[in-house]
């Protein structure tokens, strides 16, 4: 197989596990090879590397997959990707004990399961359509309805292998893994799937993995309640909640640097002008230090709210920079400051120590995702008690608030029928700018059965519900505009 | 003067007092040989500026240097057009007006007259070039050097975006200059801002991470030539153990080498526990920082810190 492909093959194997190489980073690769030893394989990783990785983070999965690619790949060995090739990649995932270096190969293959199962069958896909449509040398042999395409006998094999294999591996019905597994199968293989089944409809699957409806892709992410994010669909929403973060840092950023102008400054504008016979050519500004707003978060972390709160918090910390200071605090009934953590740990890693280290009974796979939910039920000596909490964050903390700062309660006000004690939320009220509440509950069941809300309701300059990745962007979105230019009613 | 291989970049780097890795070689040979610019990421203090200071000395060429900042603009970091400087001009040239448009009796033709001169008054006379069309206008091949380029504001990068991809900068009054010759671009970042992906597109990208202990041990030999190796192994150790711990900030290598300049300055030959935690603020720049390689260091020695309650609780 030609360099020129493999490069190819390679950088959609990059995408296809979410790393971003655009076709100028490919061309750039391939013309910069004419500049290195090519017998060299440092040389040839270097340009690689420098070509299609841009963020230091990812290069730790580069590393995994180059690996992976130029070492491990049964059809990258032989330096061909044939049909052939292809059926030994099969063969591996339907034998992993036979073949001298078999085991070697499945272990890399089930690292990178067990590391994410998505990417993985993702990049079966890439791979299978990238060898559909790039024309090469050794795919030229065959026509067209020949072997360089899947025959409806082959497509059904493999189907089957996939399915035997993940039934092998994955006793358990992994939701999120047979998902894409199912895409795999009726994307890749749309004919076979139906004419050798004879109808459309796969049994095992719930009816909207069916073709032609819509699935709760990637793309509907931001629609599904956080409660229900598969451990893979919390990181990518993780994922997707920094990327916002940065978009709205940069926004942010923007606003204060204009806002920075304030009133012309007359001294300074007249002593400009002497260089220009006493013109005004150039009018000086008093220069204003933007005021950026304090924050306070408050999350409840009993179970009913515990899934919206990694995320809350994430976005919380990654737009830091724009606020003066962020402290947080968590409660179920006791309340407890754990703005240190986030001062010595890197975001993600504090989230994680939060919830470990006050041992709510919160699952650390709603953060990484290592599959294991726990459910808290009787466990949980703690039941949420917002009045207490209240009290308690009155009583204790109550020198963190001033006039600057926004208070952000996280919860979904379910005091378990005990006395909601709204006047002490009132009275925080008056020692703080603003109190905003988000509720991951839907808007339906505010103030329903043991929900205080309307109780609180009066105290709060904004409710919003926060549910789910597109309502949590839309208050970050107006975050500002709540925090600049909402008025203070007192 | 150009590098050739990636063996005598690596050796002239060295001769040069940067001991680079095969990668970083490779990368700043290529981005010399396909003038593609260099973004060079990595923690504060691993050398980030301090190679591309050495590829200008490498290269015998002039190293033109933009620090960047929050609020950068066009008129520090392109050109500035020098309004003083005009008006002079006009007021010196007010009778060579008045002798132009004298003949005139009606204000549009004088407008017309006068507006035909009007490119002596918006050439590259007037201009003031500031370091990007400074180093695109040098007669002589240049390192450019941008700094810090994340902490500029996204607009910047847009107008980074004309010079790193064509090497040309446009200016409305005058039109479009180009490159006499493609400068040897670096652009350093902490990370601090997530750059542009149409920029990082533009760019051949190199993380530089804290050096491995060898290296290291090698660049301090480098620098400080005759340290006594027993002594030199010390502080490469310490470093590296401080490093594997949980910091804020860990110690990069120029920070070795303050710790390394300080106790060479003590002028002590071994390095006792007390004489670090002594030292430590060479090392470590925060205070949370300071408390944990404390806690760990005594640890390691079975002692405990009589401050530590505070820490924990």
């Amino acid at each position: 197989m030609g360099m020129v492909t493999a490069i190819i093959q390679f950088a959609q194997i990059c995408r296809a596990v979410g790393i971003p190489v655009s076709p100028v980073e490919v061309i750039d690769a391939v013309g910069q090879m004419e500049c290195i030893d090519l017998s060299e394989e440092k040389q040839f990783k270097t340009v690689l590397k420098a070509n299609f990785i841009k963020n230091h983070y990812d290069q730790d999965t580069f590393e995994g997959l180059y690996d992976f690619f130029f070492h491990r790949l049964p059809g990258m060995r032989r330096s061909k990707r044939t049909p052939a090739a292809r059926e030994d990649l099969l063969n591996l995932i339907d034998d992993p004990g036979e073949g001298s270096s078999g085991r070697e190969d499945f272990q890399a293959l089930m690292d990178l399961l067990a590391h994410d199962p998505v990417s993985y069958l993702d990049l079966l896909l890439k791979m299978q359509s990238a060898e559909l449509d790039i024309p090469e040398v050794d795919m030229s042999r065959f026509s067209a309805s020949g072997e360089g395409t899947f025959s409806l006998a082959s497509r059904n094999r493999m189907q089957a292998r996939l399915r035997e294999f993940l039934s092998k591996n994955f006793p358990s019905g992994d939701e999120s893994l047979r998902f894409y597994l199912q895409e795999y199968l009726l994307d890749t293989l749309p004919e076979g799937a139906q004419k050798g089944d004879g109808d459309d409809s796969h049994p095992d699957l719930p009816a909207y993995f069916q073709p032609g409806v819509a699935r709760p892709g990637p793309a509907n992410l931001g629609e599904v309640p956080f409660q229900h994010l598969t451990a893979a669909e919390a990181r990518a929403v993780h994922d997707i909640i920094s990327r916002l973060a940065g978009k709205y840092k940069d926004r942010i950023i923007r606003r204060y640097s204009r806002s920075k102008k304030g009133a012309v400054d007359i001294q300074r504008t007249i002593r400009k002008s002497a260089q220009y016979e006493g013109m005004p050519m150039k009018l000086a500004w008093r220069r204003r230090l933007p005021q950026k707003p304090k924050i306070v978060a408050l999350c409840d972390v009993s179970y009913s709210v515990w899934a919206a709160v990694p995320f809350m918090l994430n976005i919380l910390y990654s737009l830091q920079d724009c606020f003066r200071q962020v402290k947080s605090f968590v409660f179920i009934a006791r309340v407890a400051a754990v703005s240190d953590i986030f001062a010595h740990h890197e975001t993600m890693a504090a989230i994680d120590q939060v919830m470990d280290s006050y041992q709510l009974q919160y699952p650390r796979s709603a953060v990484y995702g290592d599959e294991k939910d726990k459910y808290p039920g009787d466990q949980d000596p703690e039941i949420s008690d917002y009045g207490t909490a209240f009290a308690q964050f009155m009583e204790n903390f109550s020198e963190v608030l001033d006039h600057r700062t926004t208070l952000i309660i996280l919860g979904d006000g379910r005091s378990n029928f005990l006395a909601p004690k709204a006047d002490i939320l009132g009275k925080i009220r008056e020692k703080c700018r603003r109190v905003v509440w988000l509720n991951p509950e839907p808007e339906p069941l505010w103030g329903d059965g043991d929900s205080e809300m309307s109780a609180y309701r009066p105290y709060l300059q904004e409710l919003r519900p926060c549910g789910n990745l597109r309502e949590l962007a839309a208050f970050v979105s107006d975050l500002f505009s709540i925090l600049l230019y909402s008025d203070v009613h007192k | 003067m150009d590098f050739h291989s990636i063996e005598e970049t690596l050796e002239k780097l060295k001769q040069n007092n940067y001991i680079s890795s095969l990668e970083i070689a490779t990368l700043v040979f290529l981005a010399g040989a396909t003038g593609k610019p260099l973004l060079i990421e990595g923690p504060a203090g691993v050398g980030k500026t301090e190679l591309a200071k050495t590829v200008a000395r490498a290269l015998g060429r002039e190293l033109i240097r933009l620090q960047c900042y929050e609020g950068i603009d066009e008129a520090k970091a392109i050109y500035e057009w020098e309004y003083a400087k005009q008006l002079l001009y006009t007021q010196m040239l007010k009778e060579k007006i008045h002798g132009i448009i004298d003949a005139e009796d009606t204000l549009p033709t004088a407008v017309k007259k006068i507006s035909a001169q009007e490119n002596a008054f918006f050439s590259e006379h007037f201009i003031q070039p500031r370091p990007l069309l400074k180093a695109i206008t040098s007669p002589e091949p240049v390192v450019l050097l941008i700094d810090e380029v994340d902490k500029s504001d996204p607009e910047f990068e847009a107008f980074l975006l004309e010079l790193l991809s064509d090497y040309q900068i446009s200016i409305p009054e005058l039109g479009t200059i180009r490159a006499k010759h493609i400068p040897f671009v670096a652009l350093t970042s902490n990370s601090s801002r997530e750059m542009s992906d149409t920029l990082k597109r533009r760019c051949l990208y190199l993380y530089i991470d804290n050096p491995s202990p060898e290296r290291e041990r090698e660049i301090v030999a480098l620098k400080f030539p005759g340290i006594e190796a027993r002594f030199l192994e010390k502080i490469v150790t310490v470093v590296t153990d401080i490093r594997s711990l949980d910091l804020k900030k860990k110690p990069c290598i120029s920070e070795t080498l303050d710790w390394t300049r300080s106790l060479l300055a003590l002028q002590v030959t071994d390095i006792p526990l007390d004489l670090i935690i002594r030292t430590l603020n060479v090392l470590c720049k925060h205070r949370s920082d300071l408390d944990t390689v404390k806690d760990h260091l005594l640890a390691k020695e079975g002692l405990s810190n009589p401050h530590h309650d505070k820490i924990t609780a």
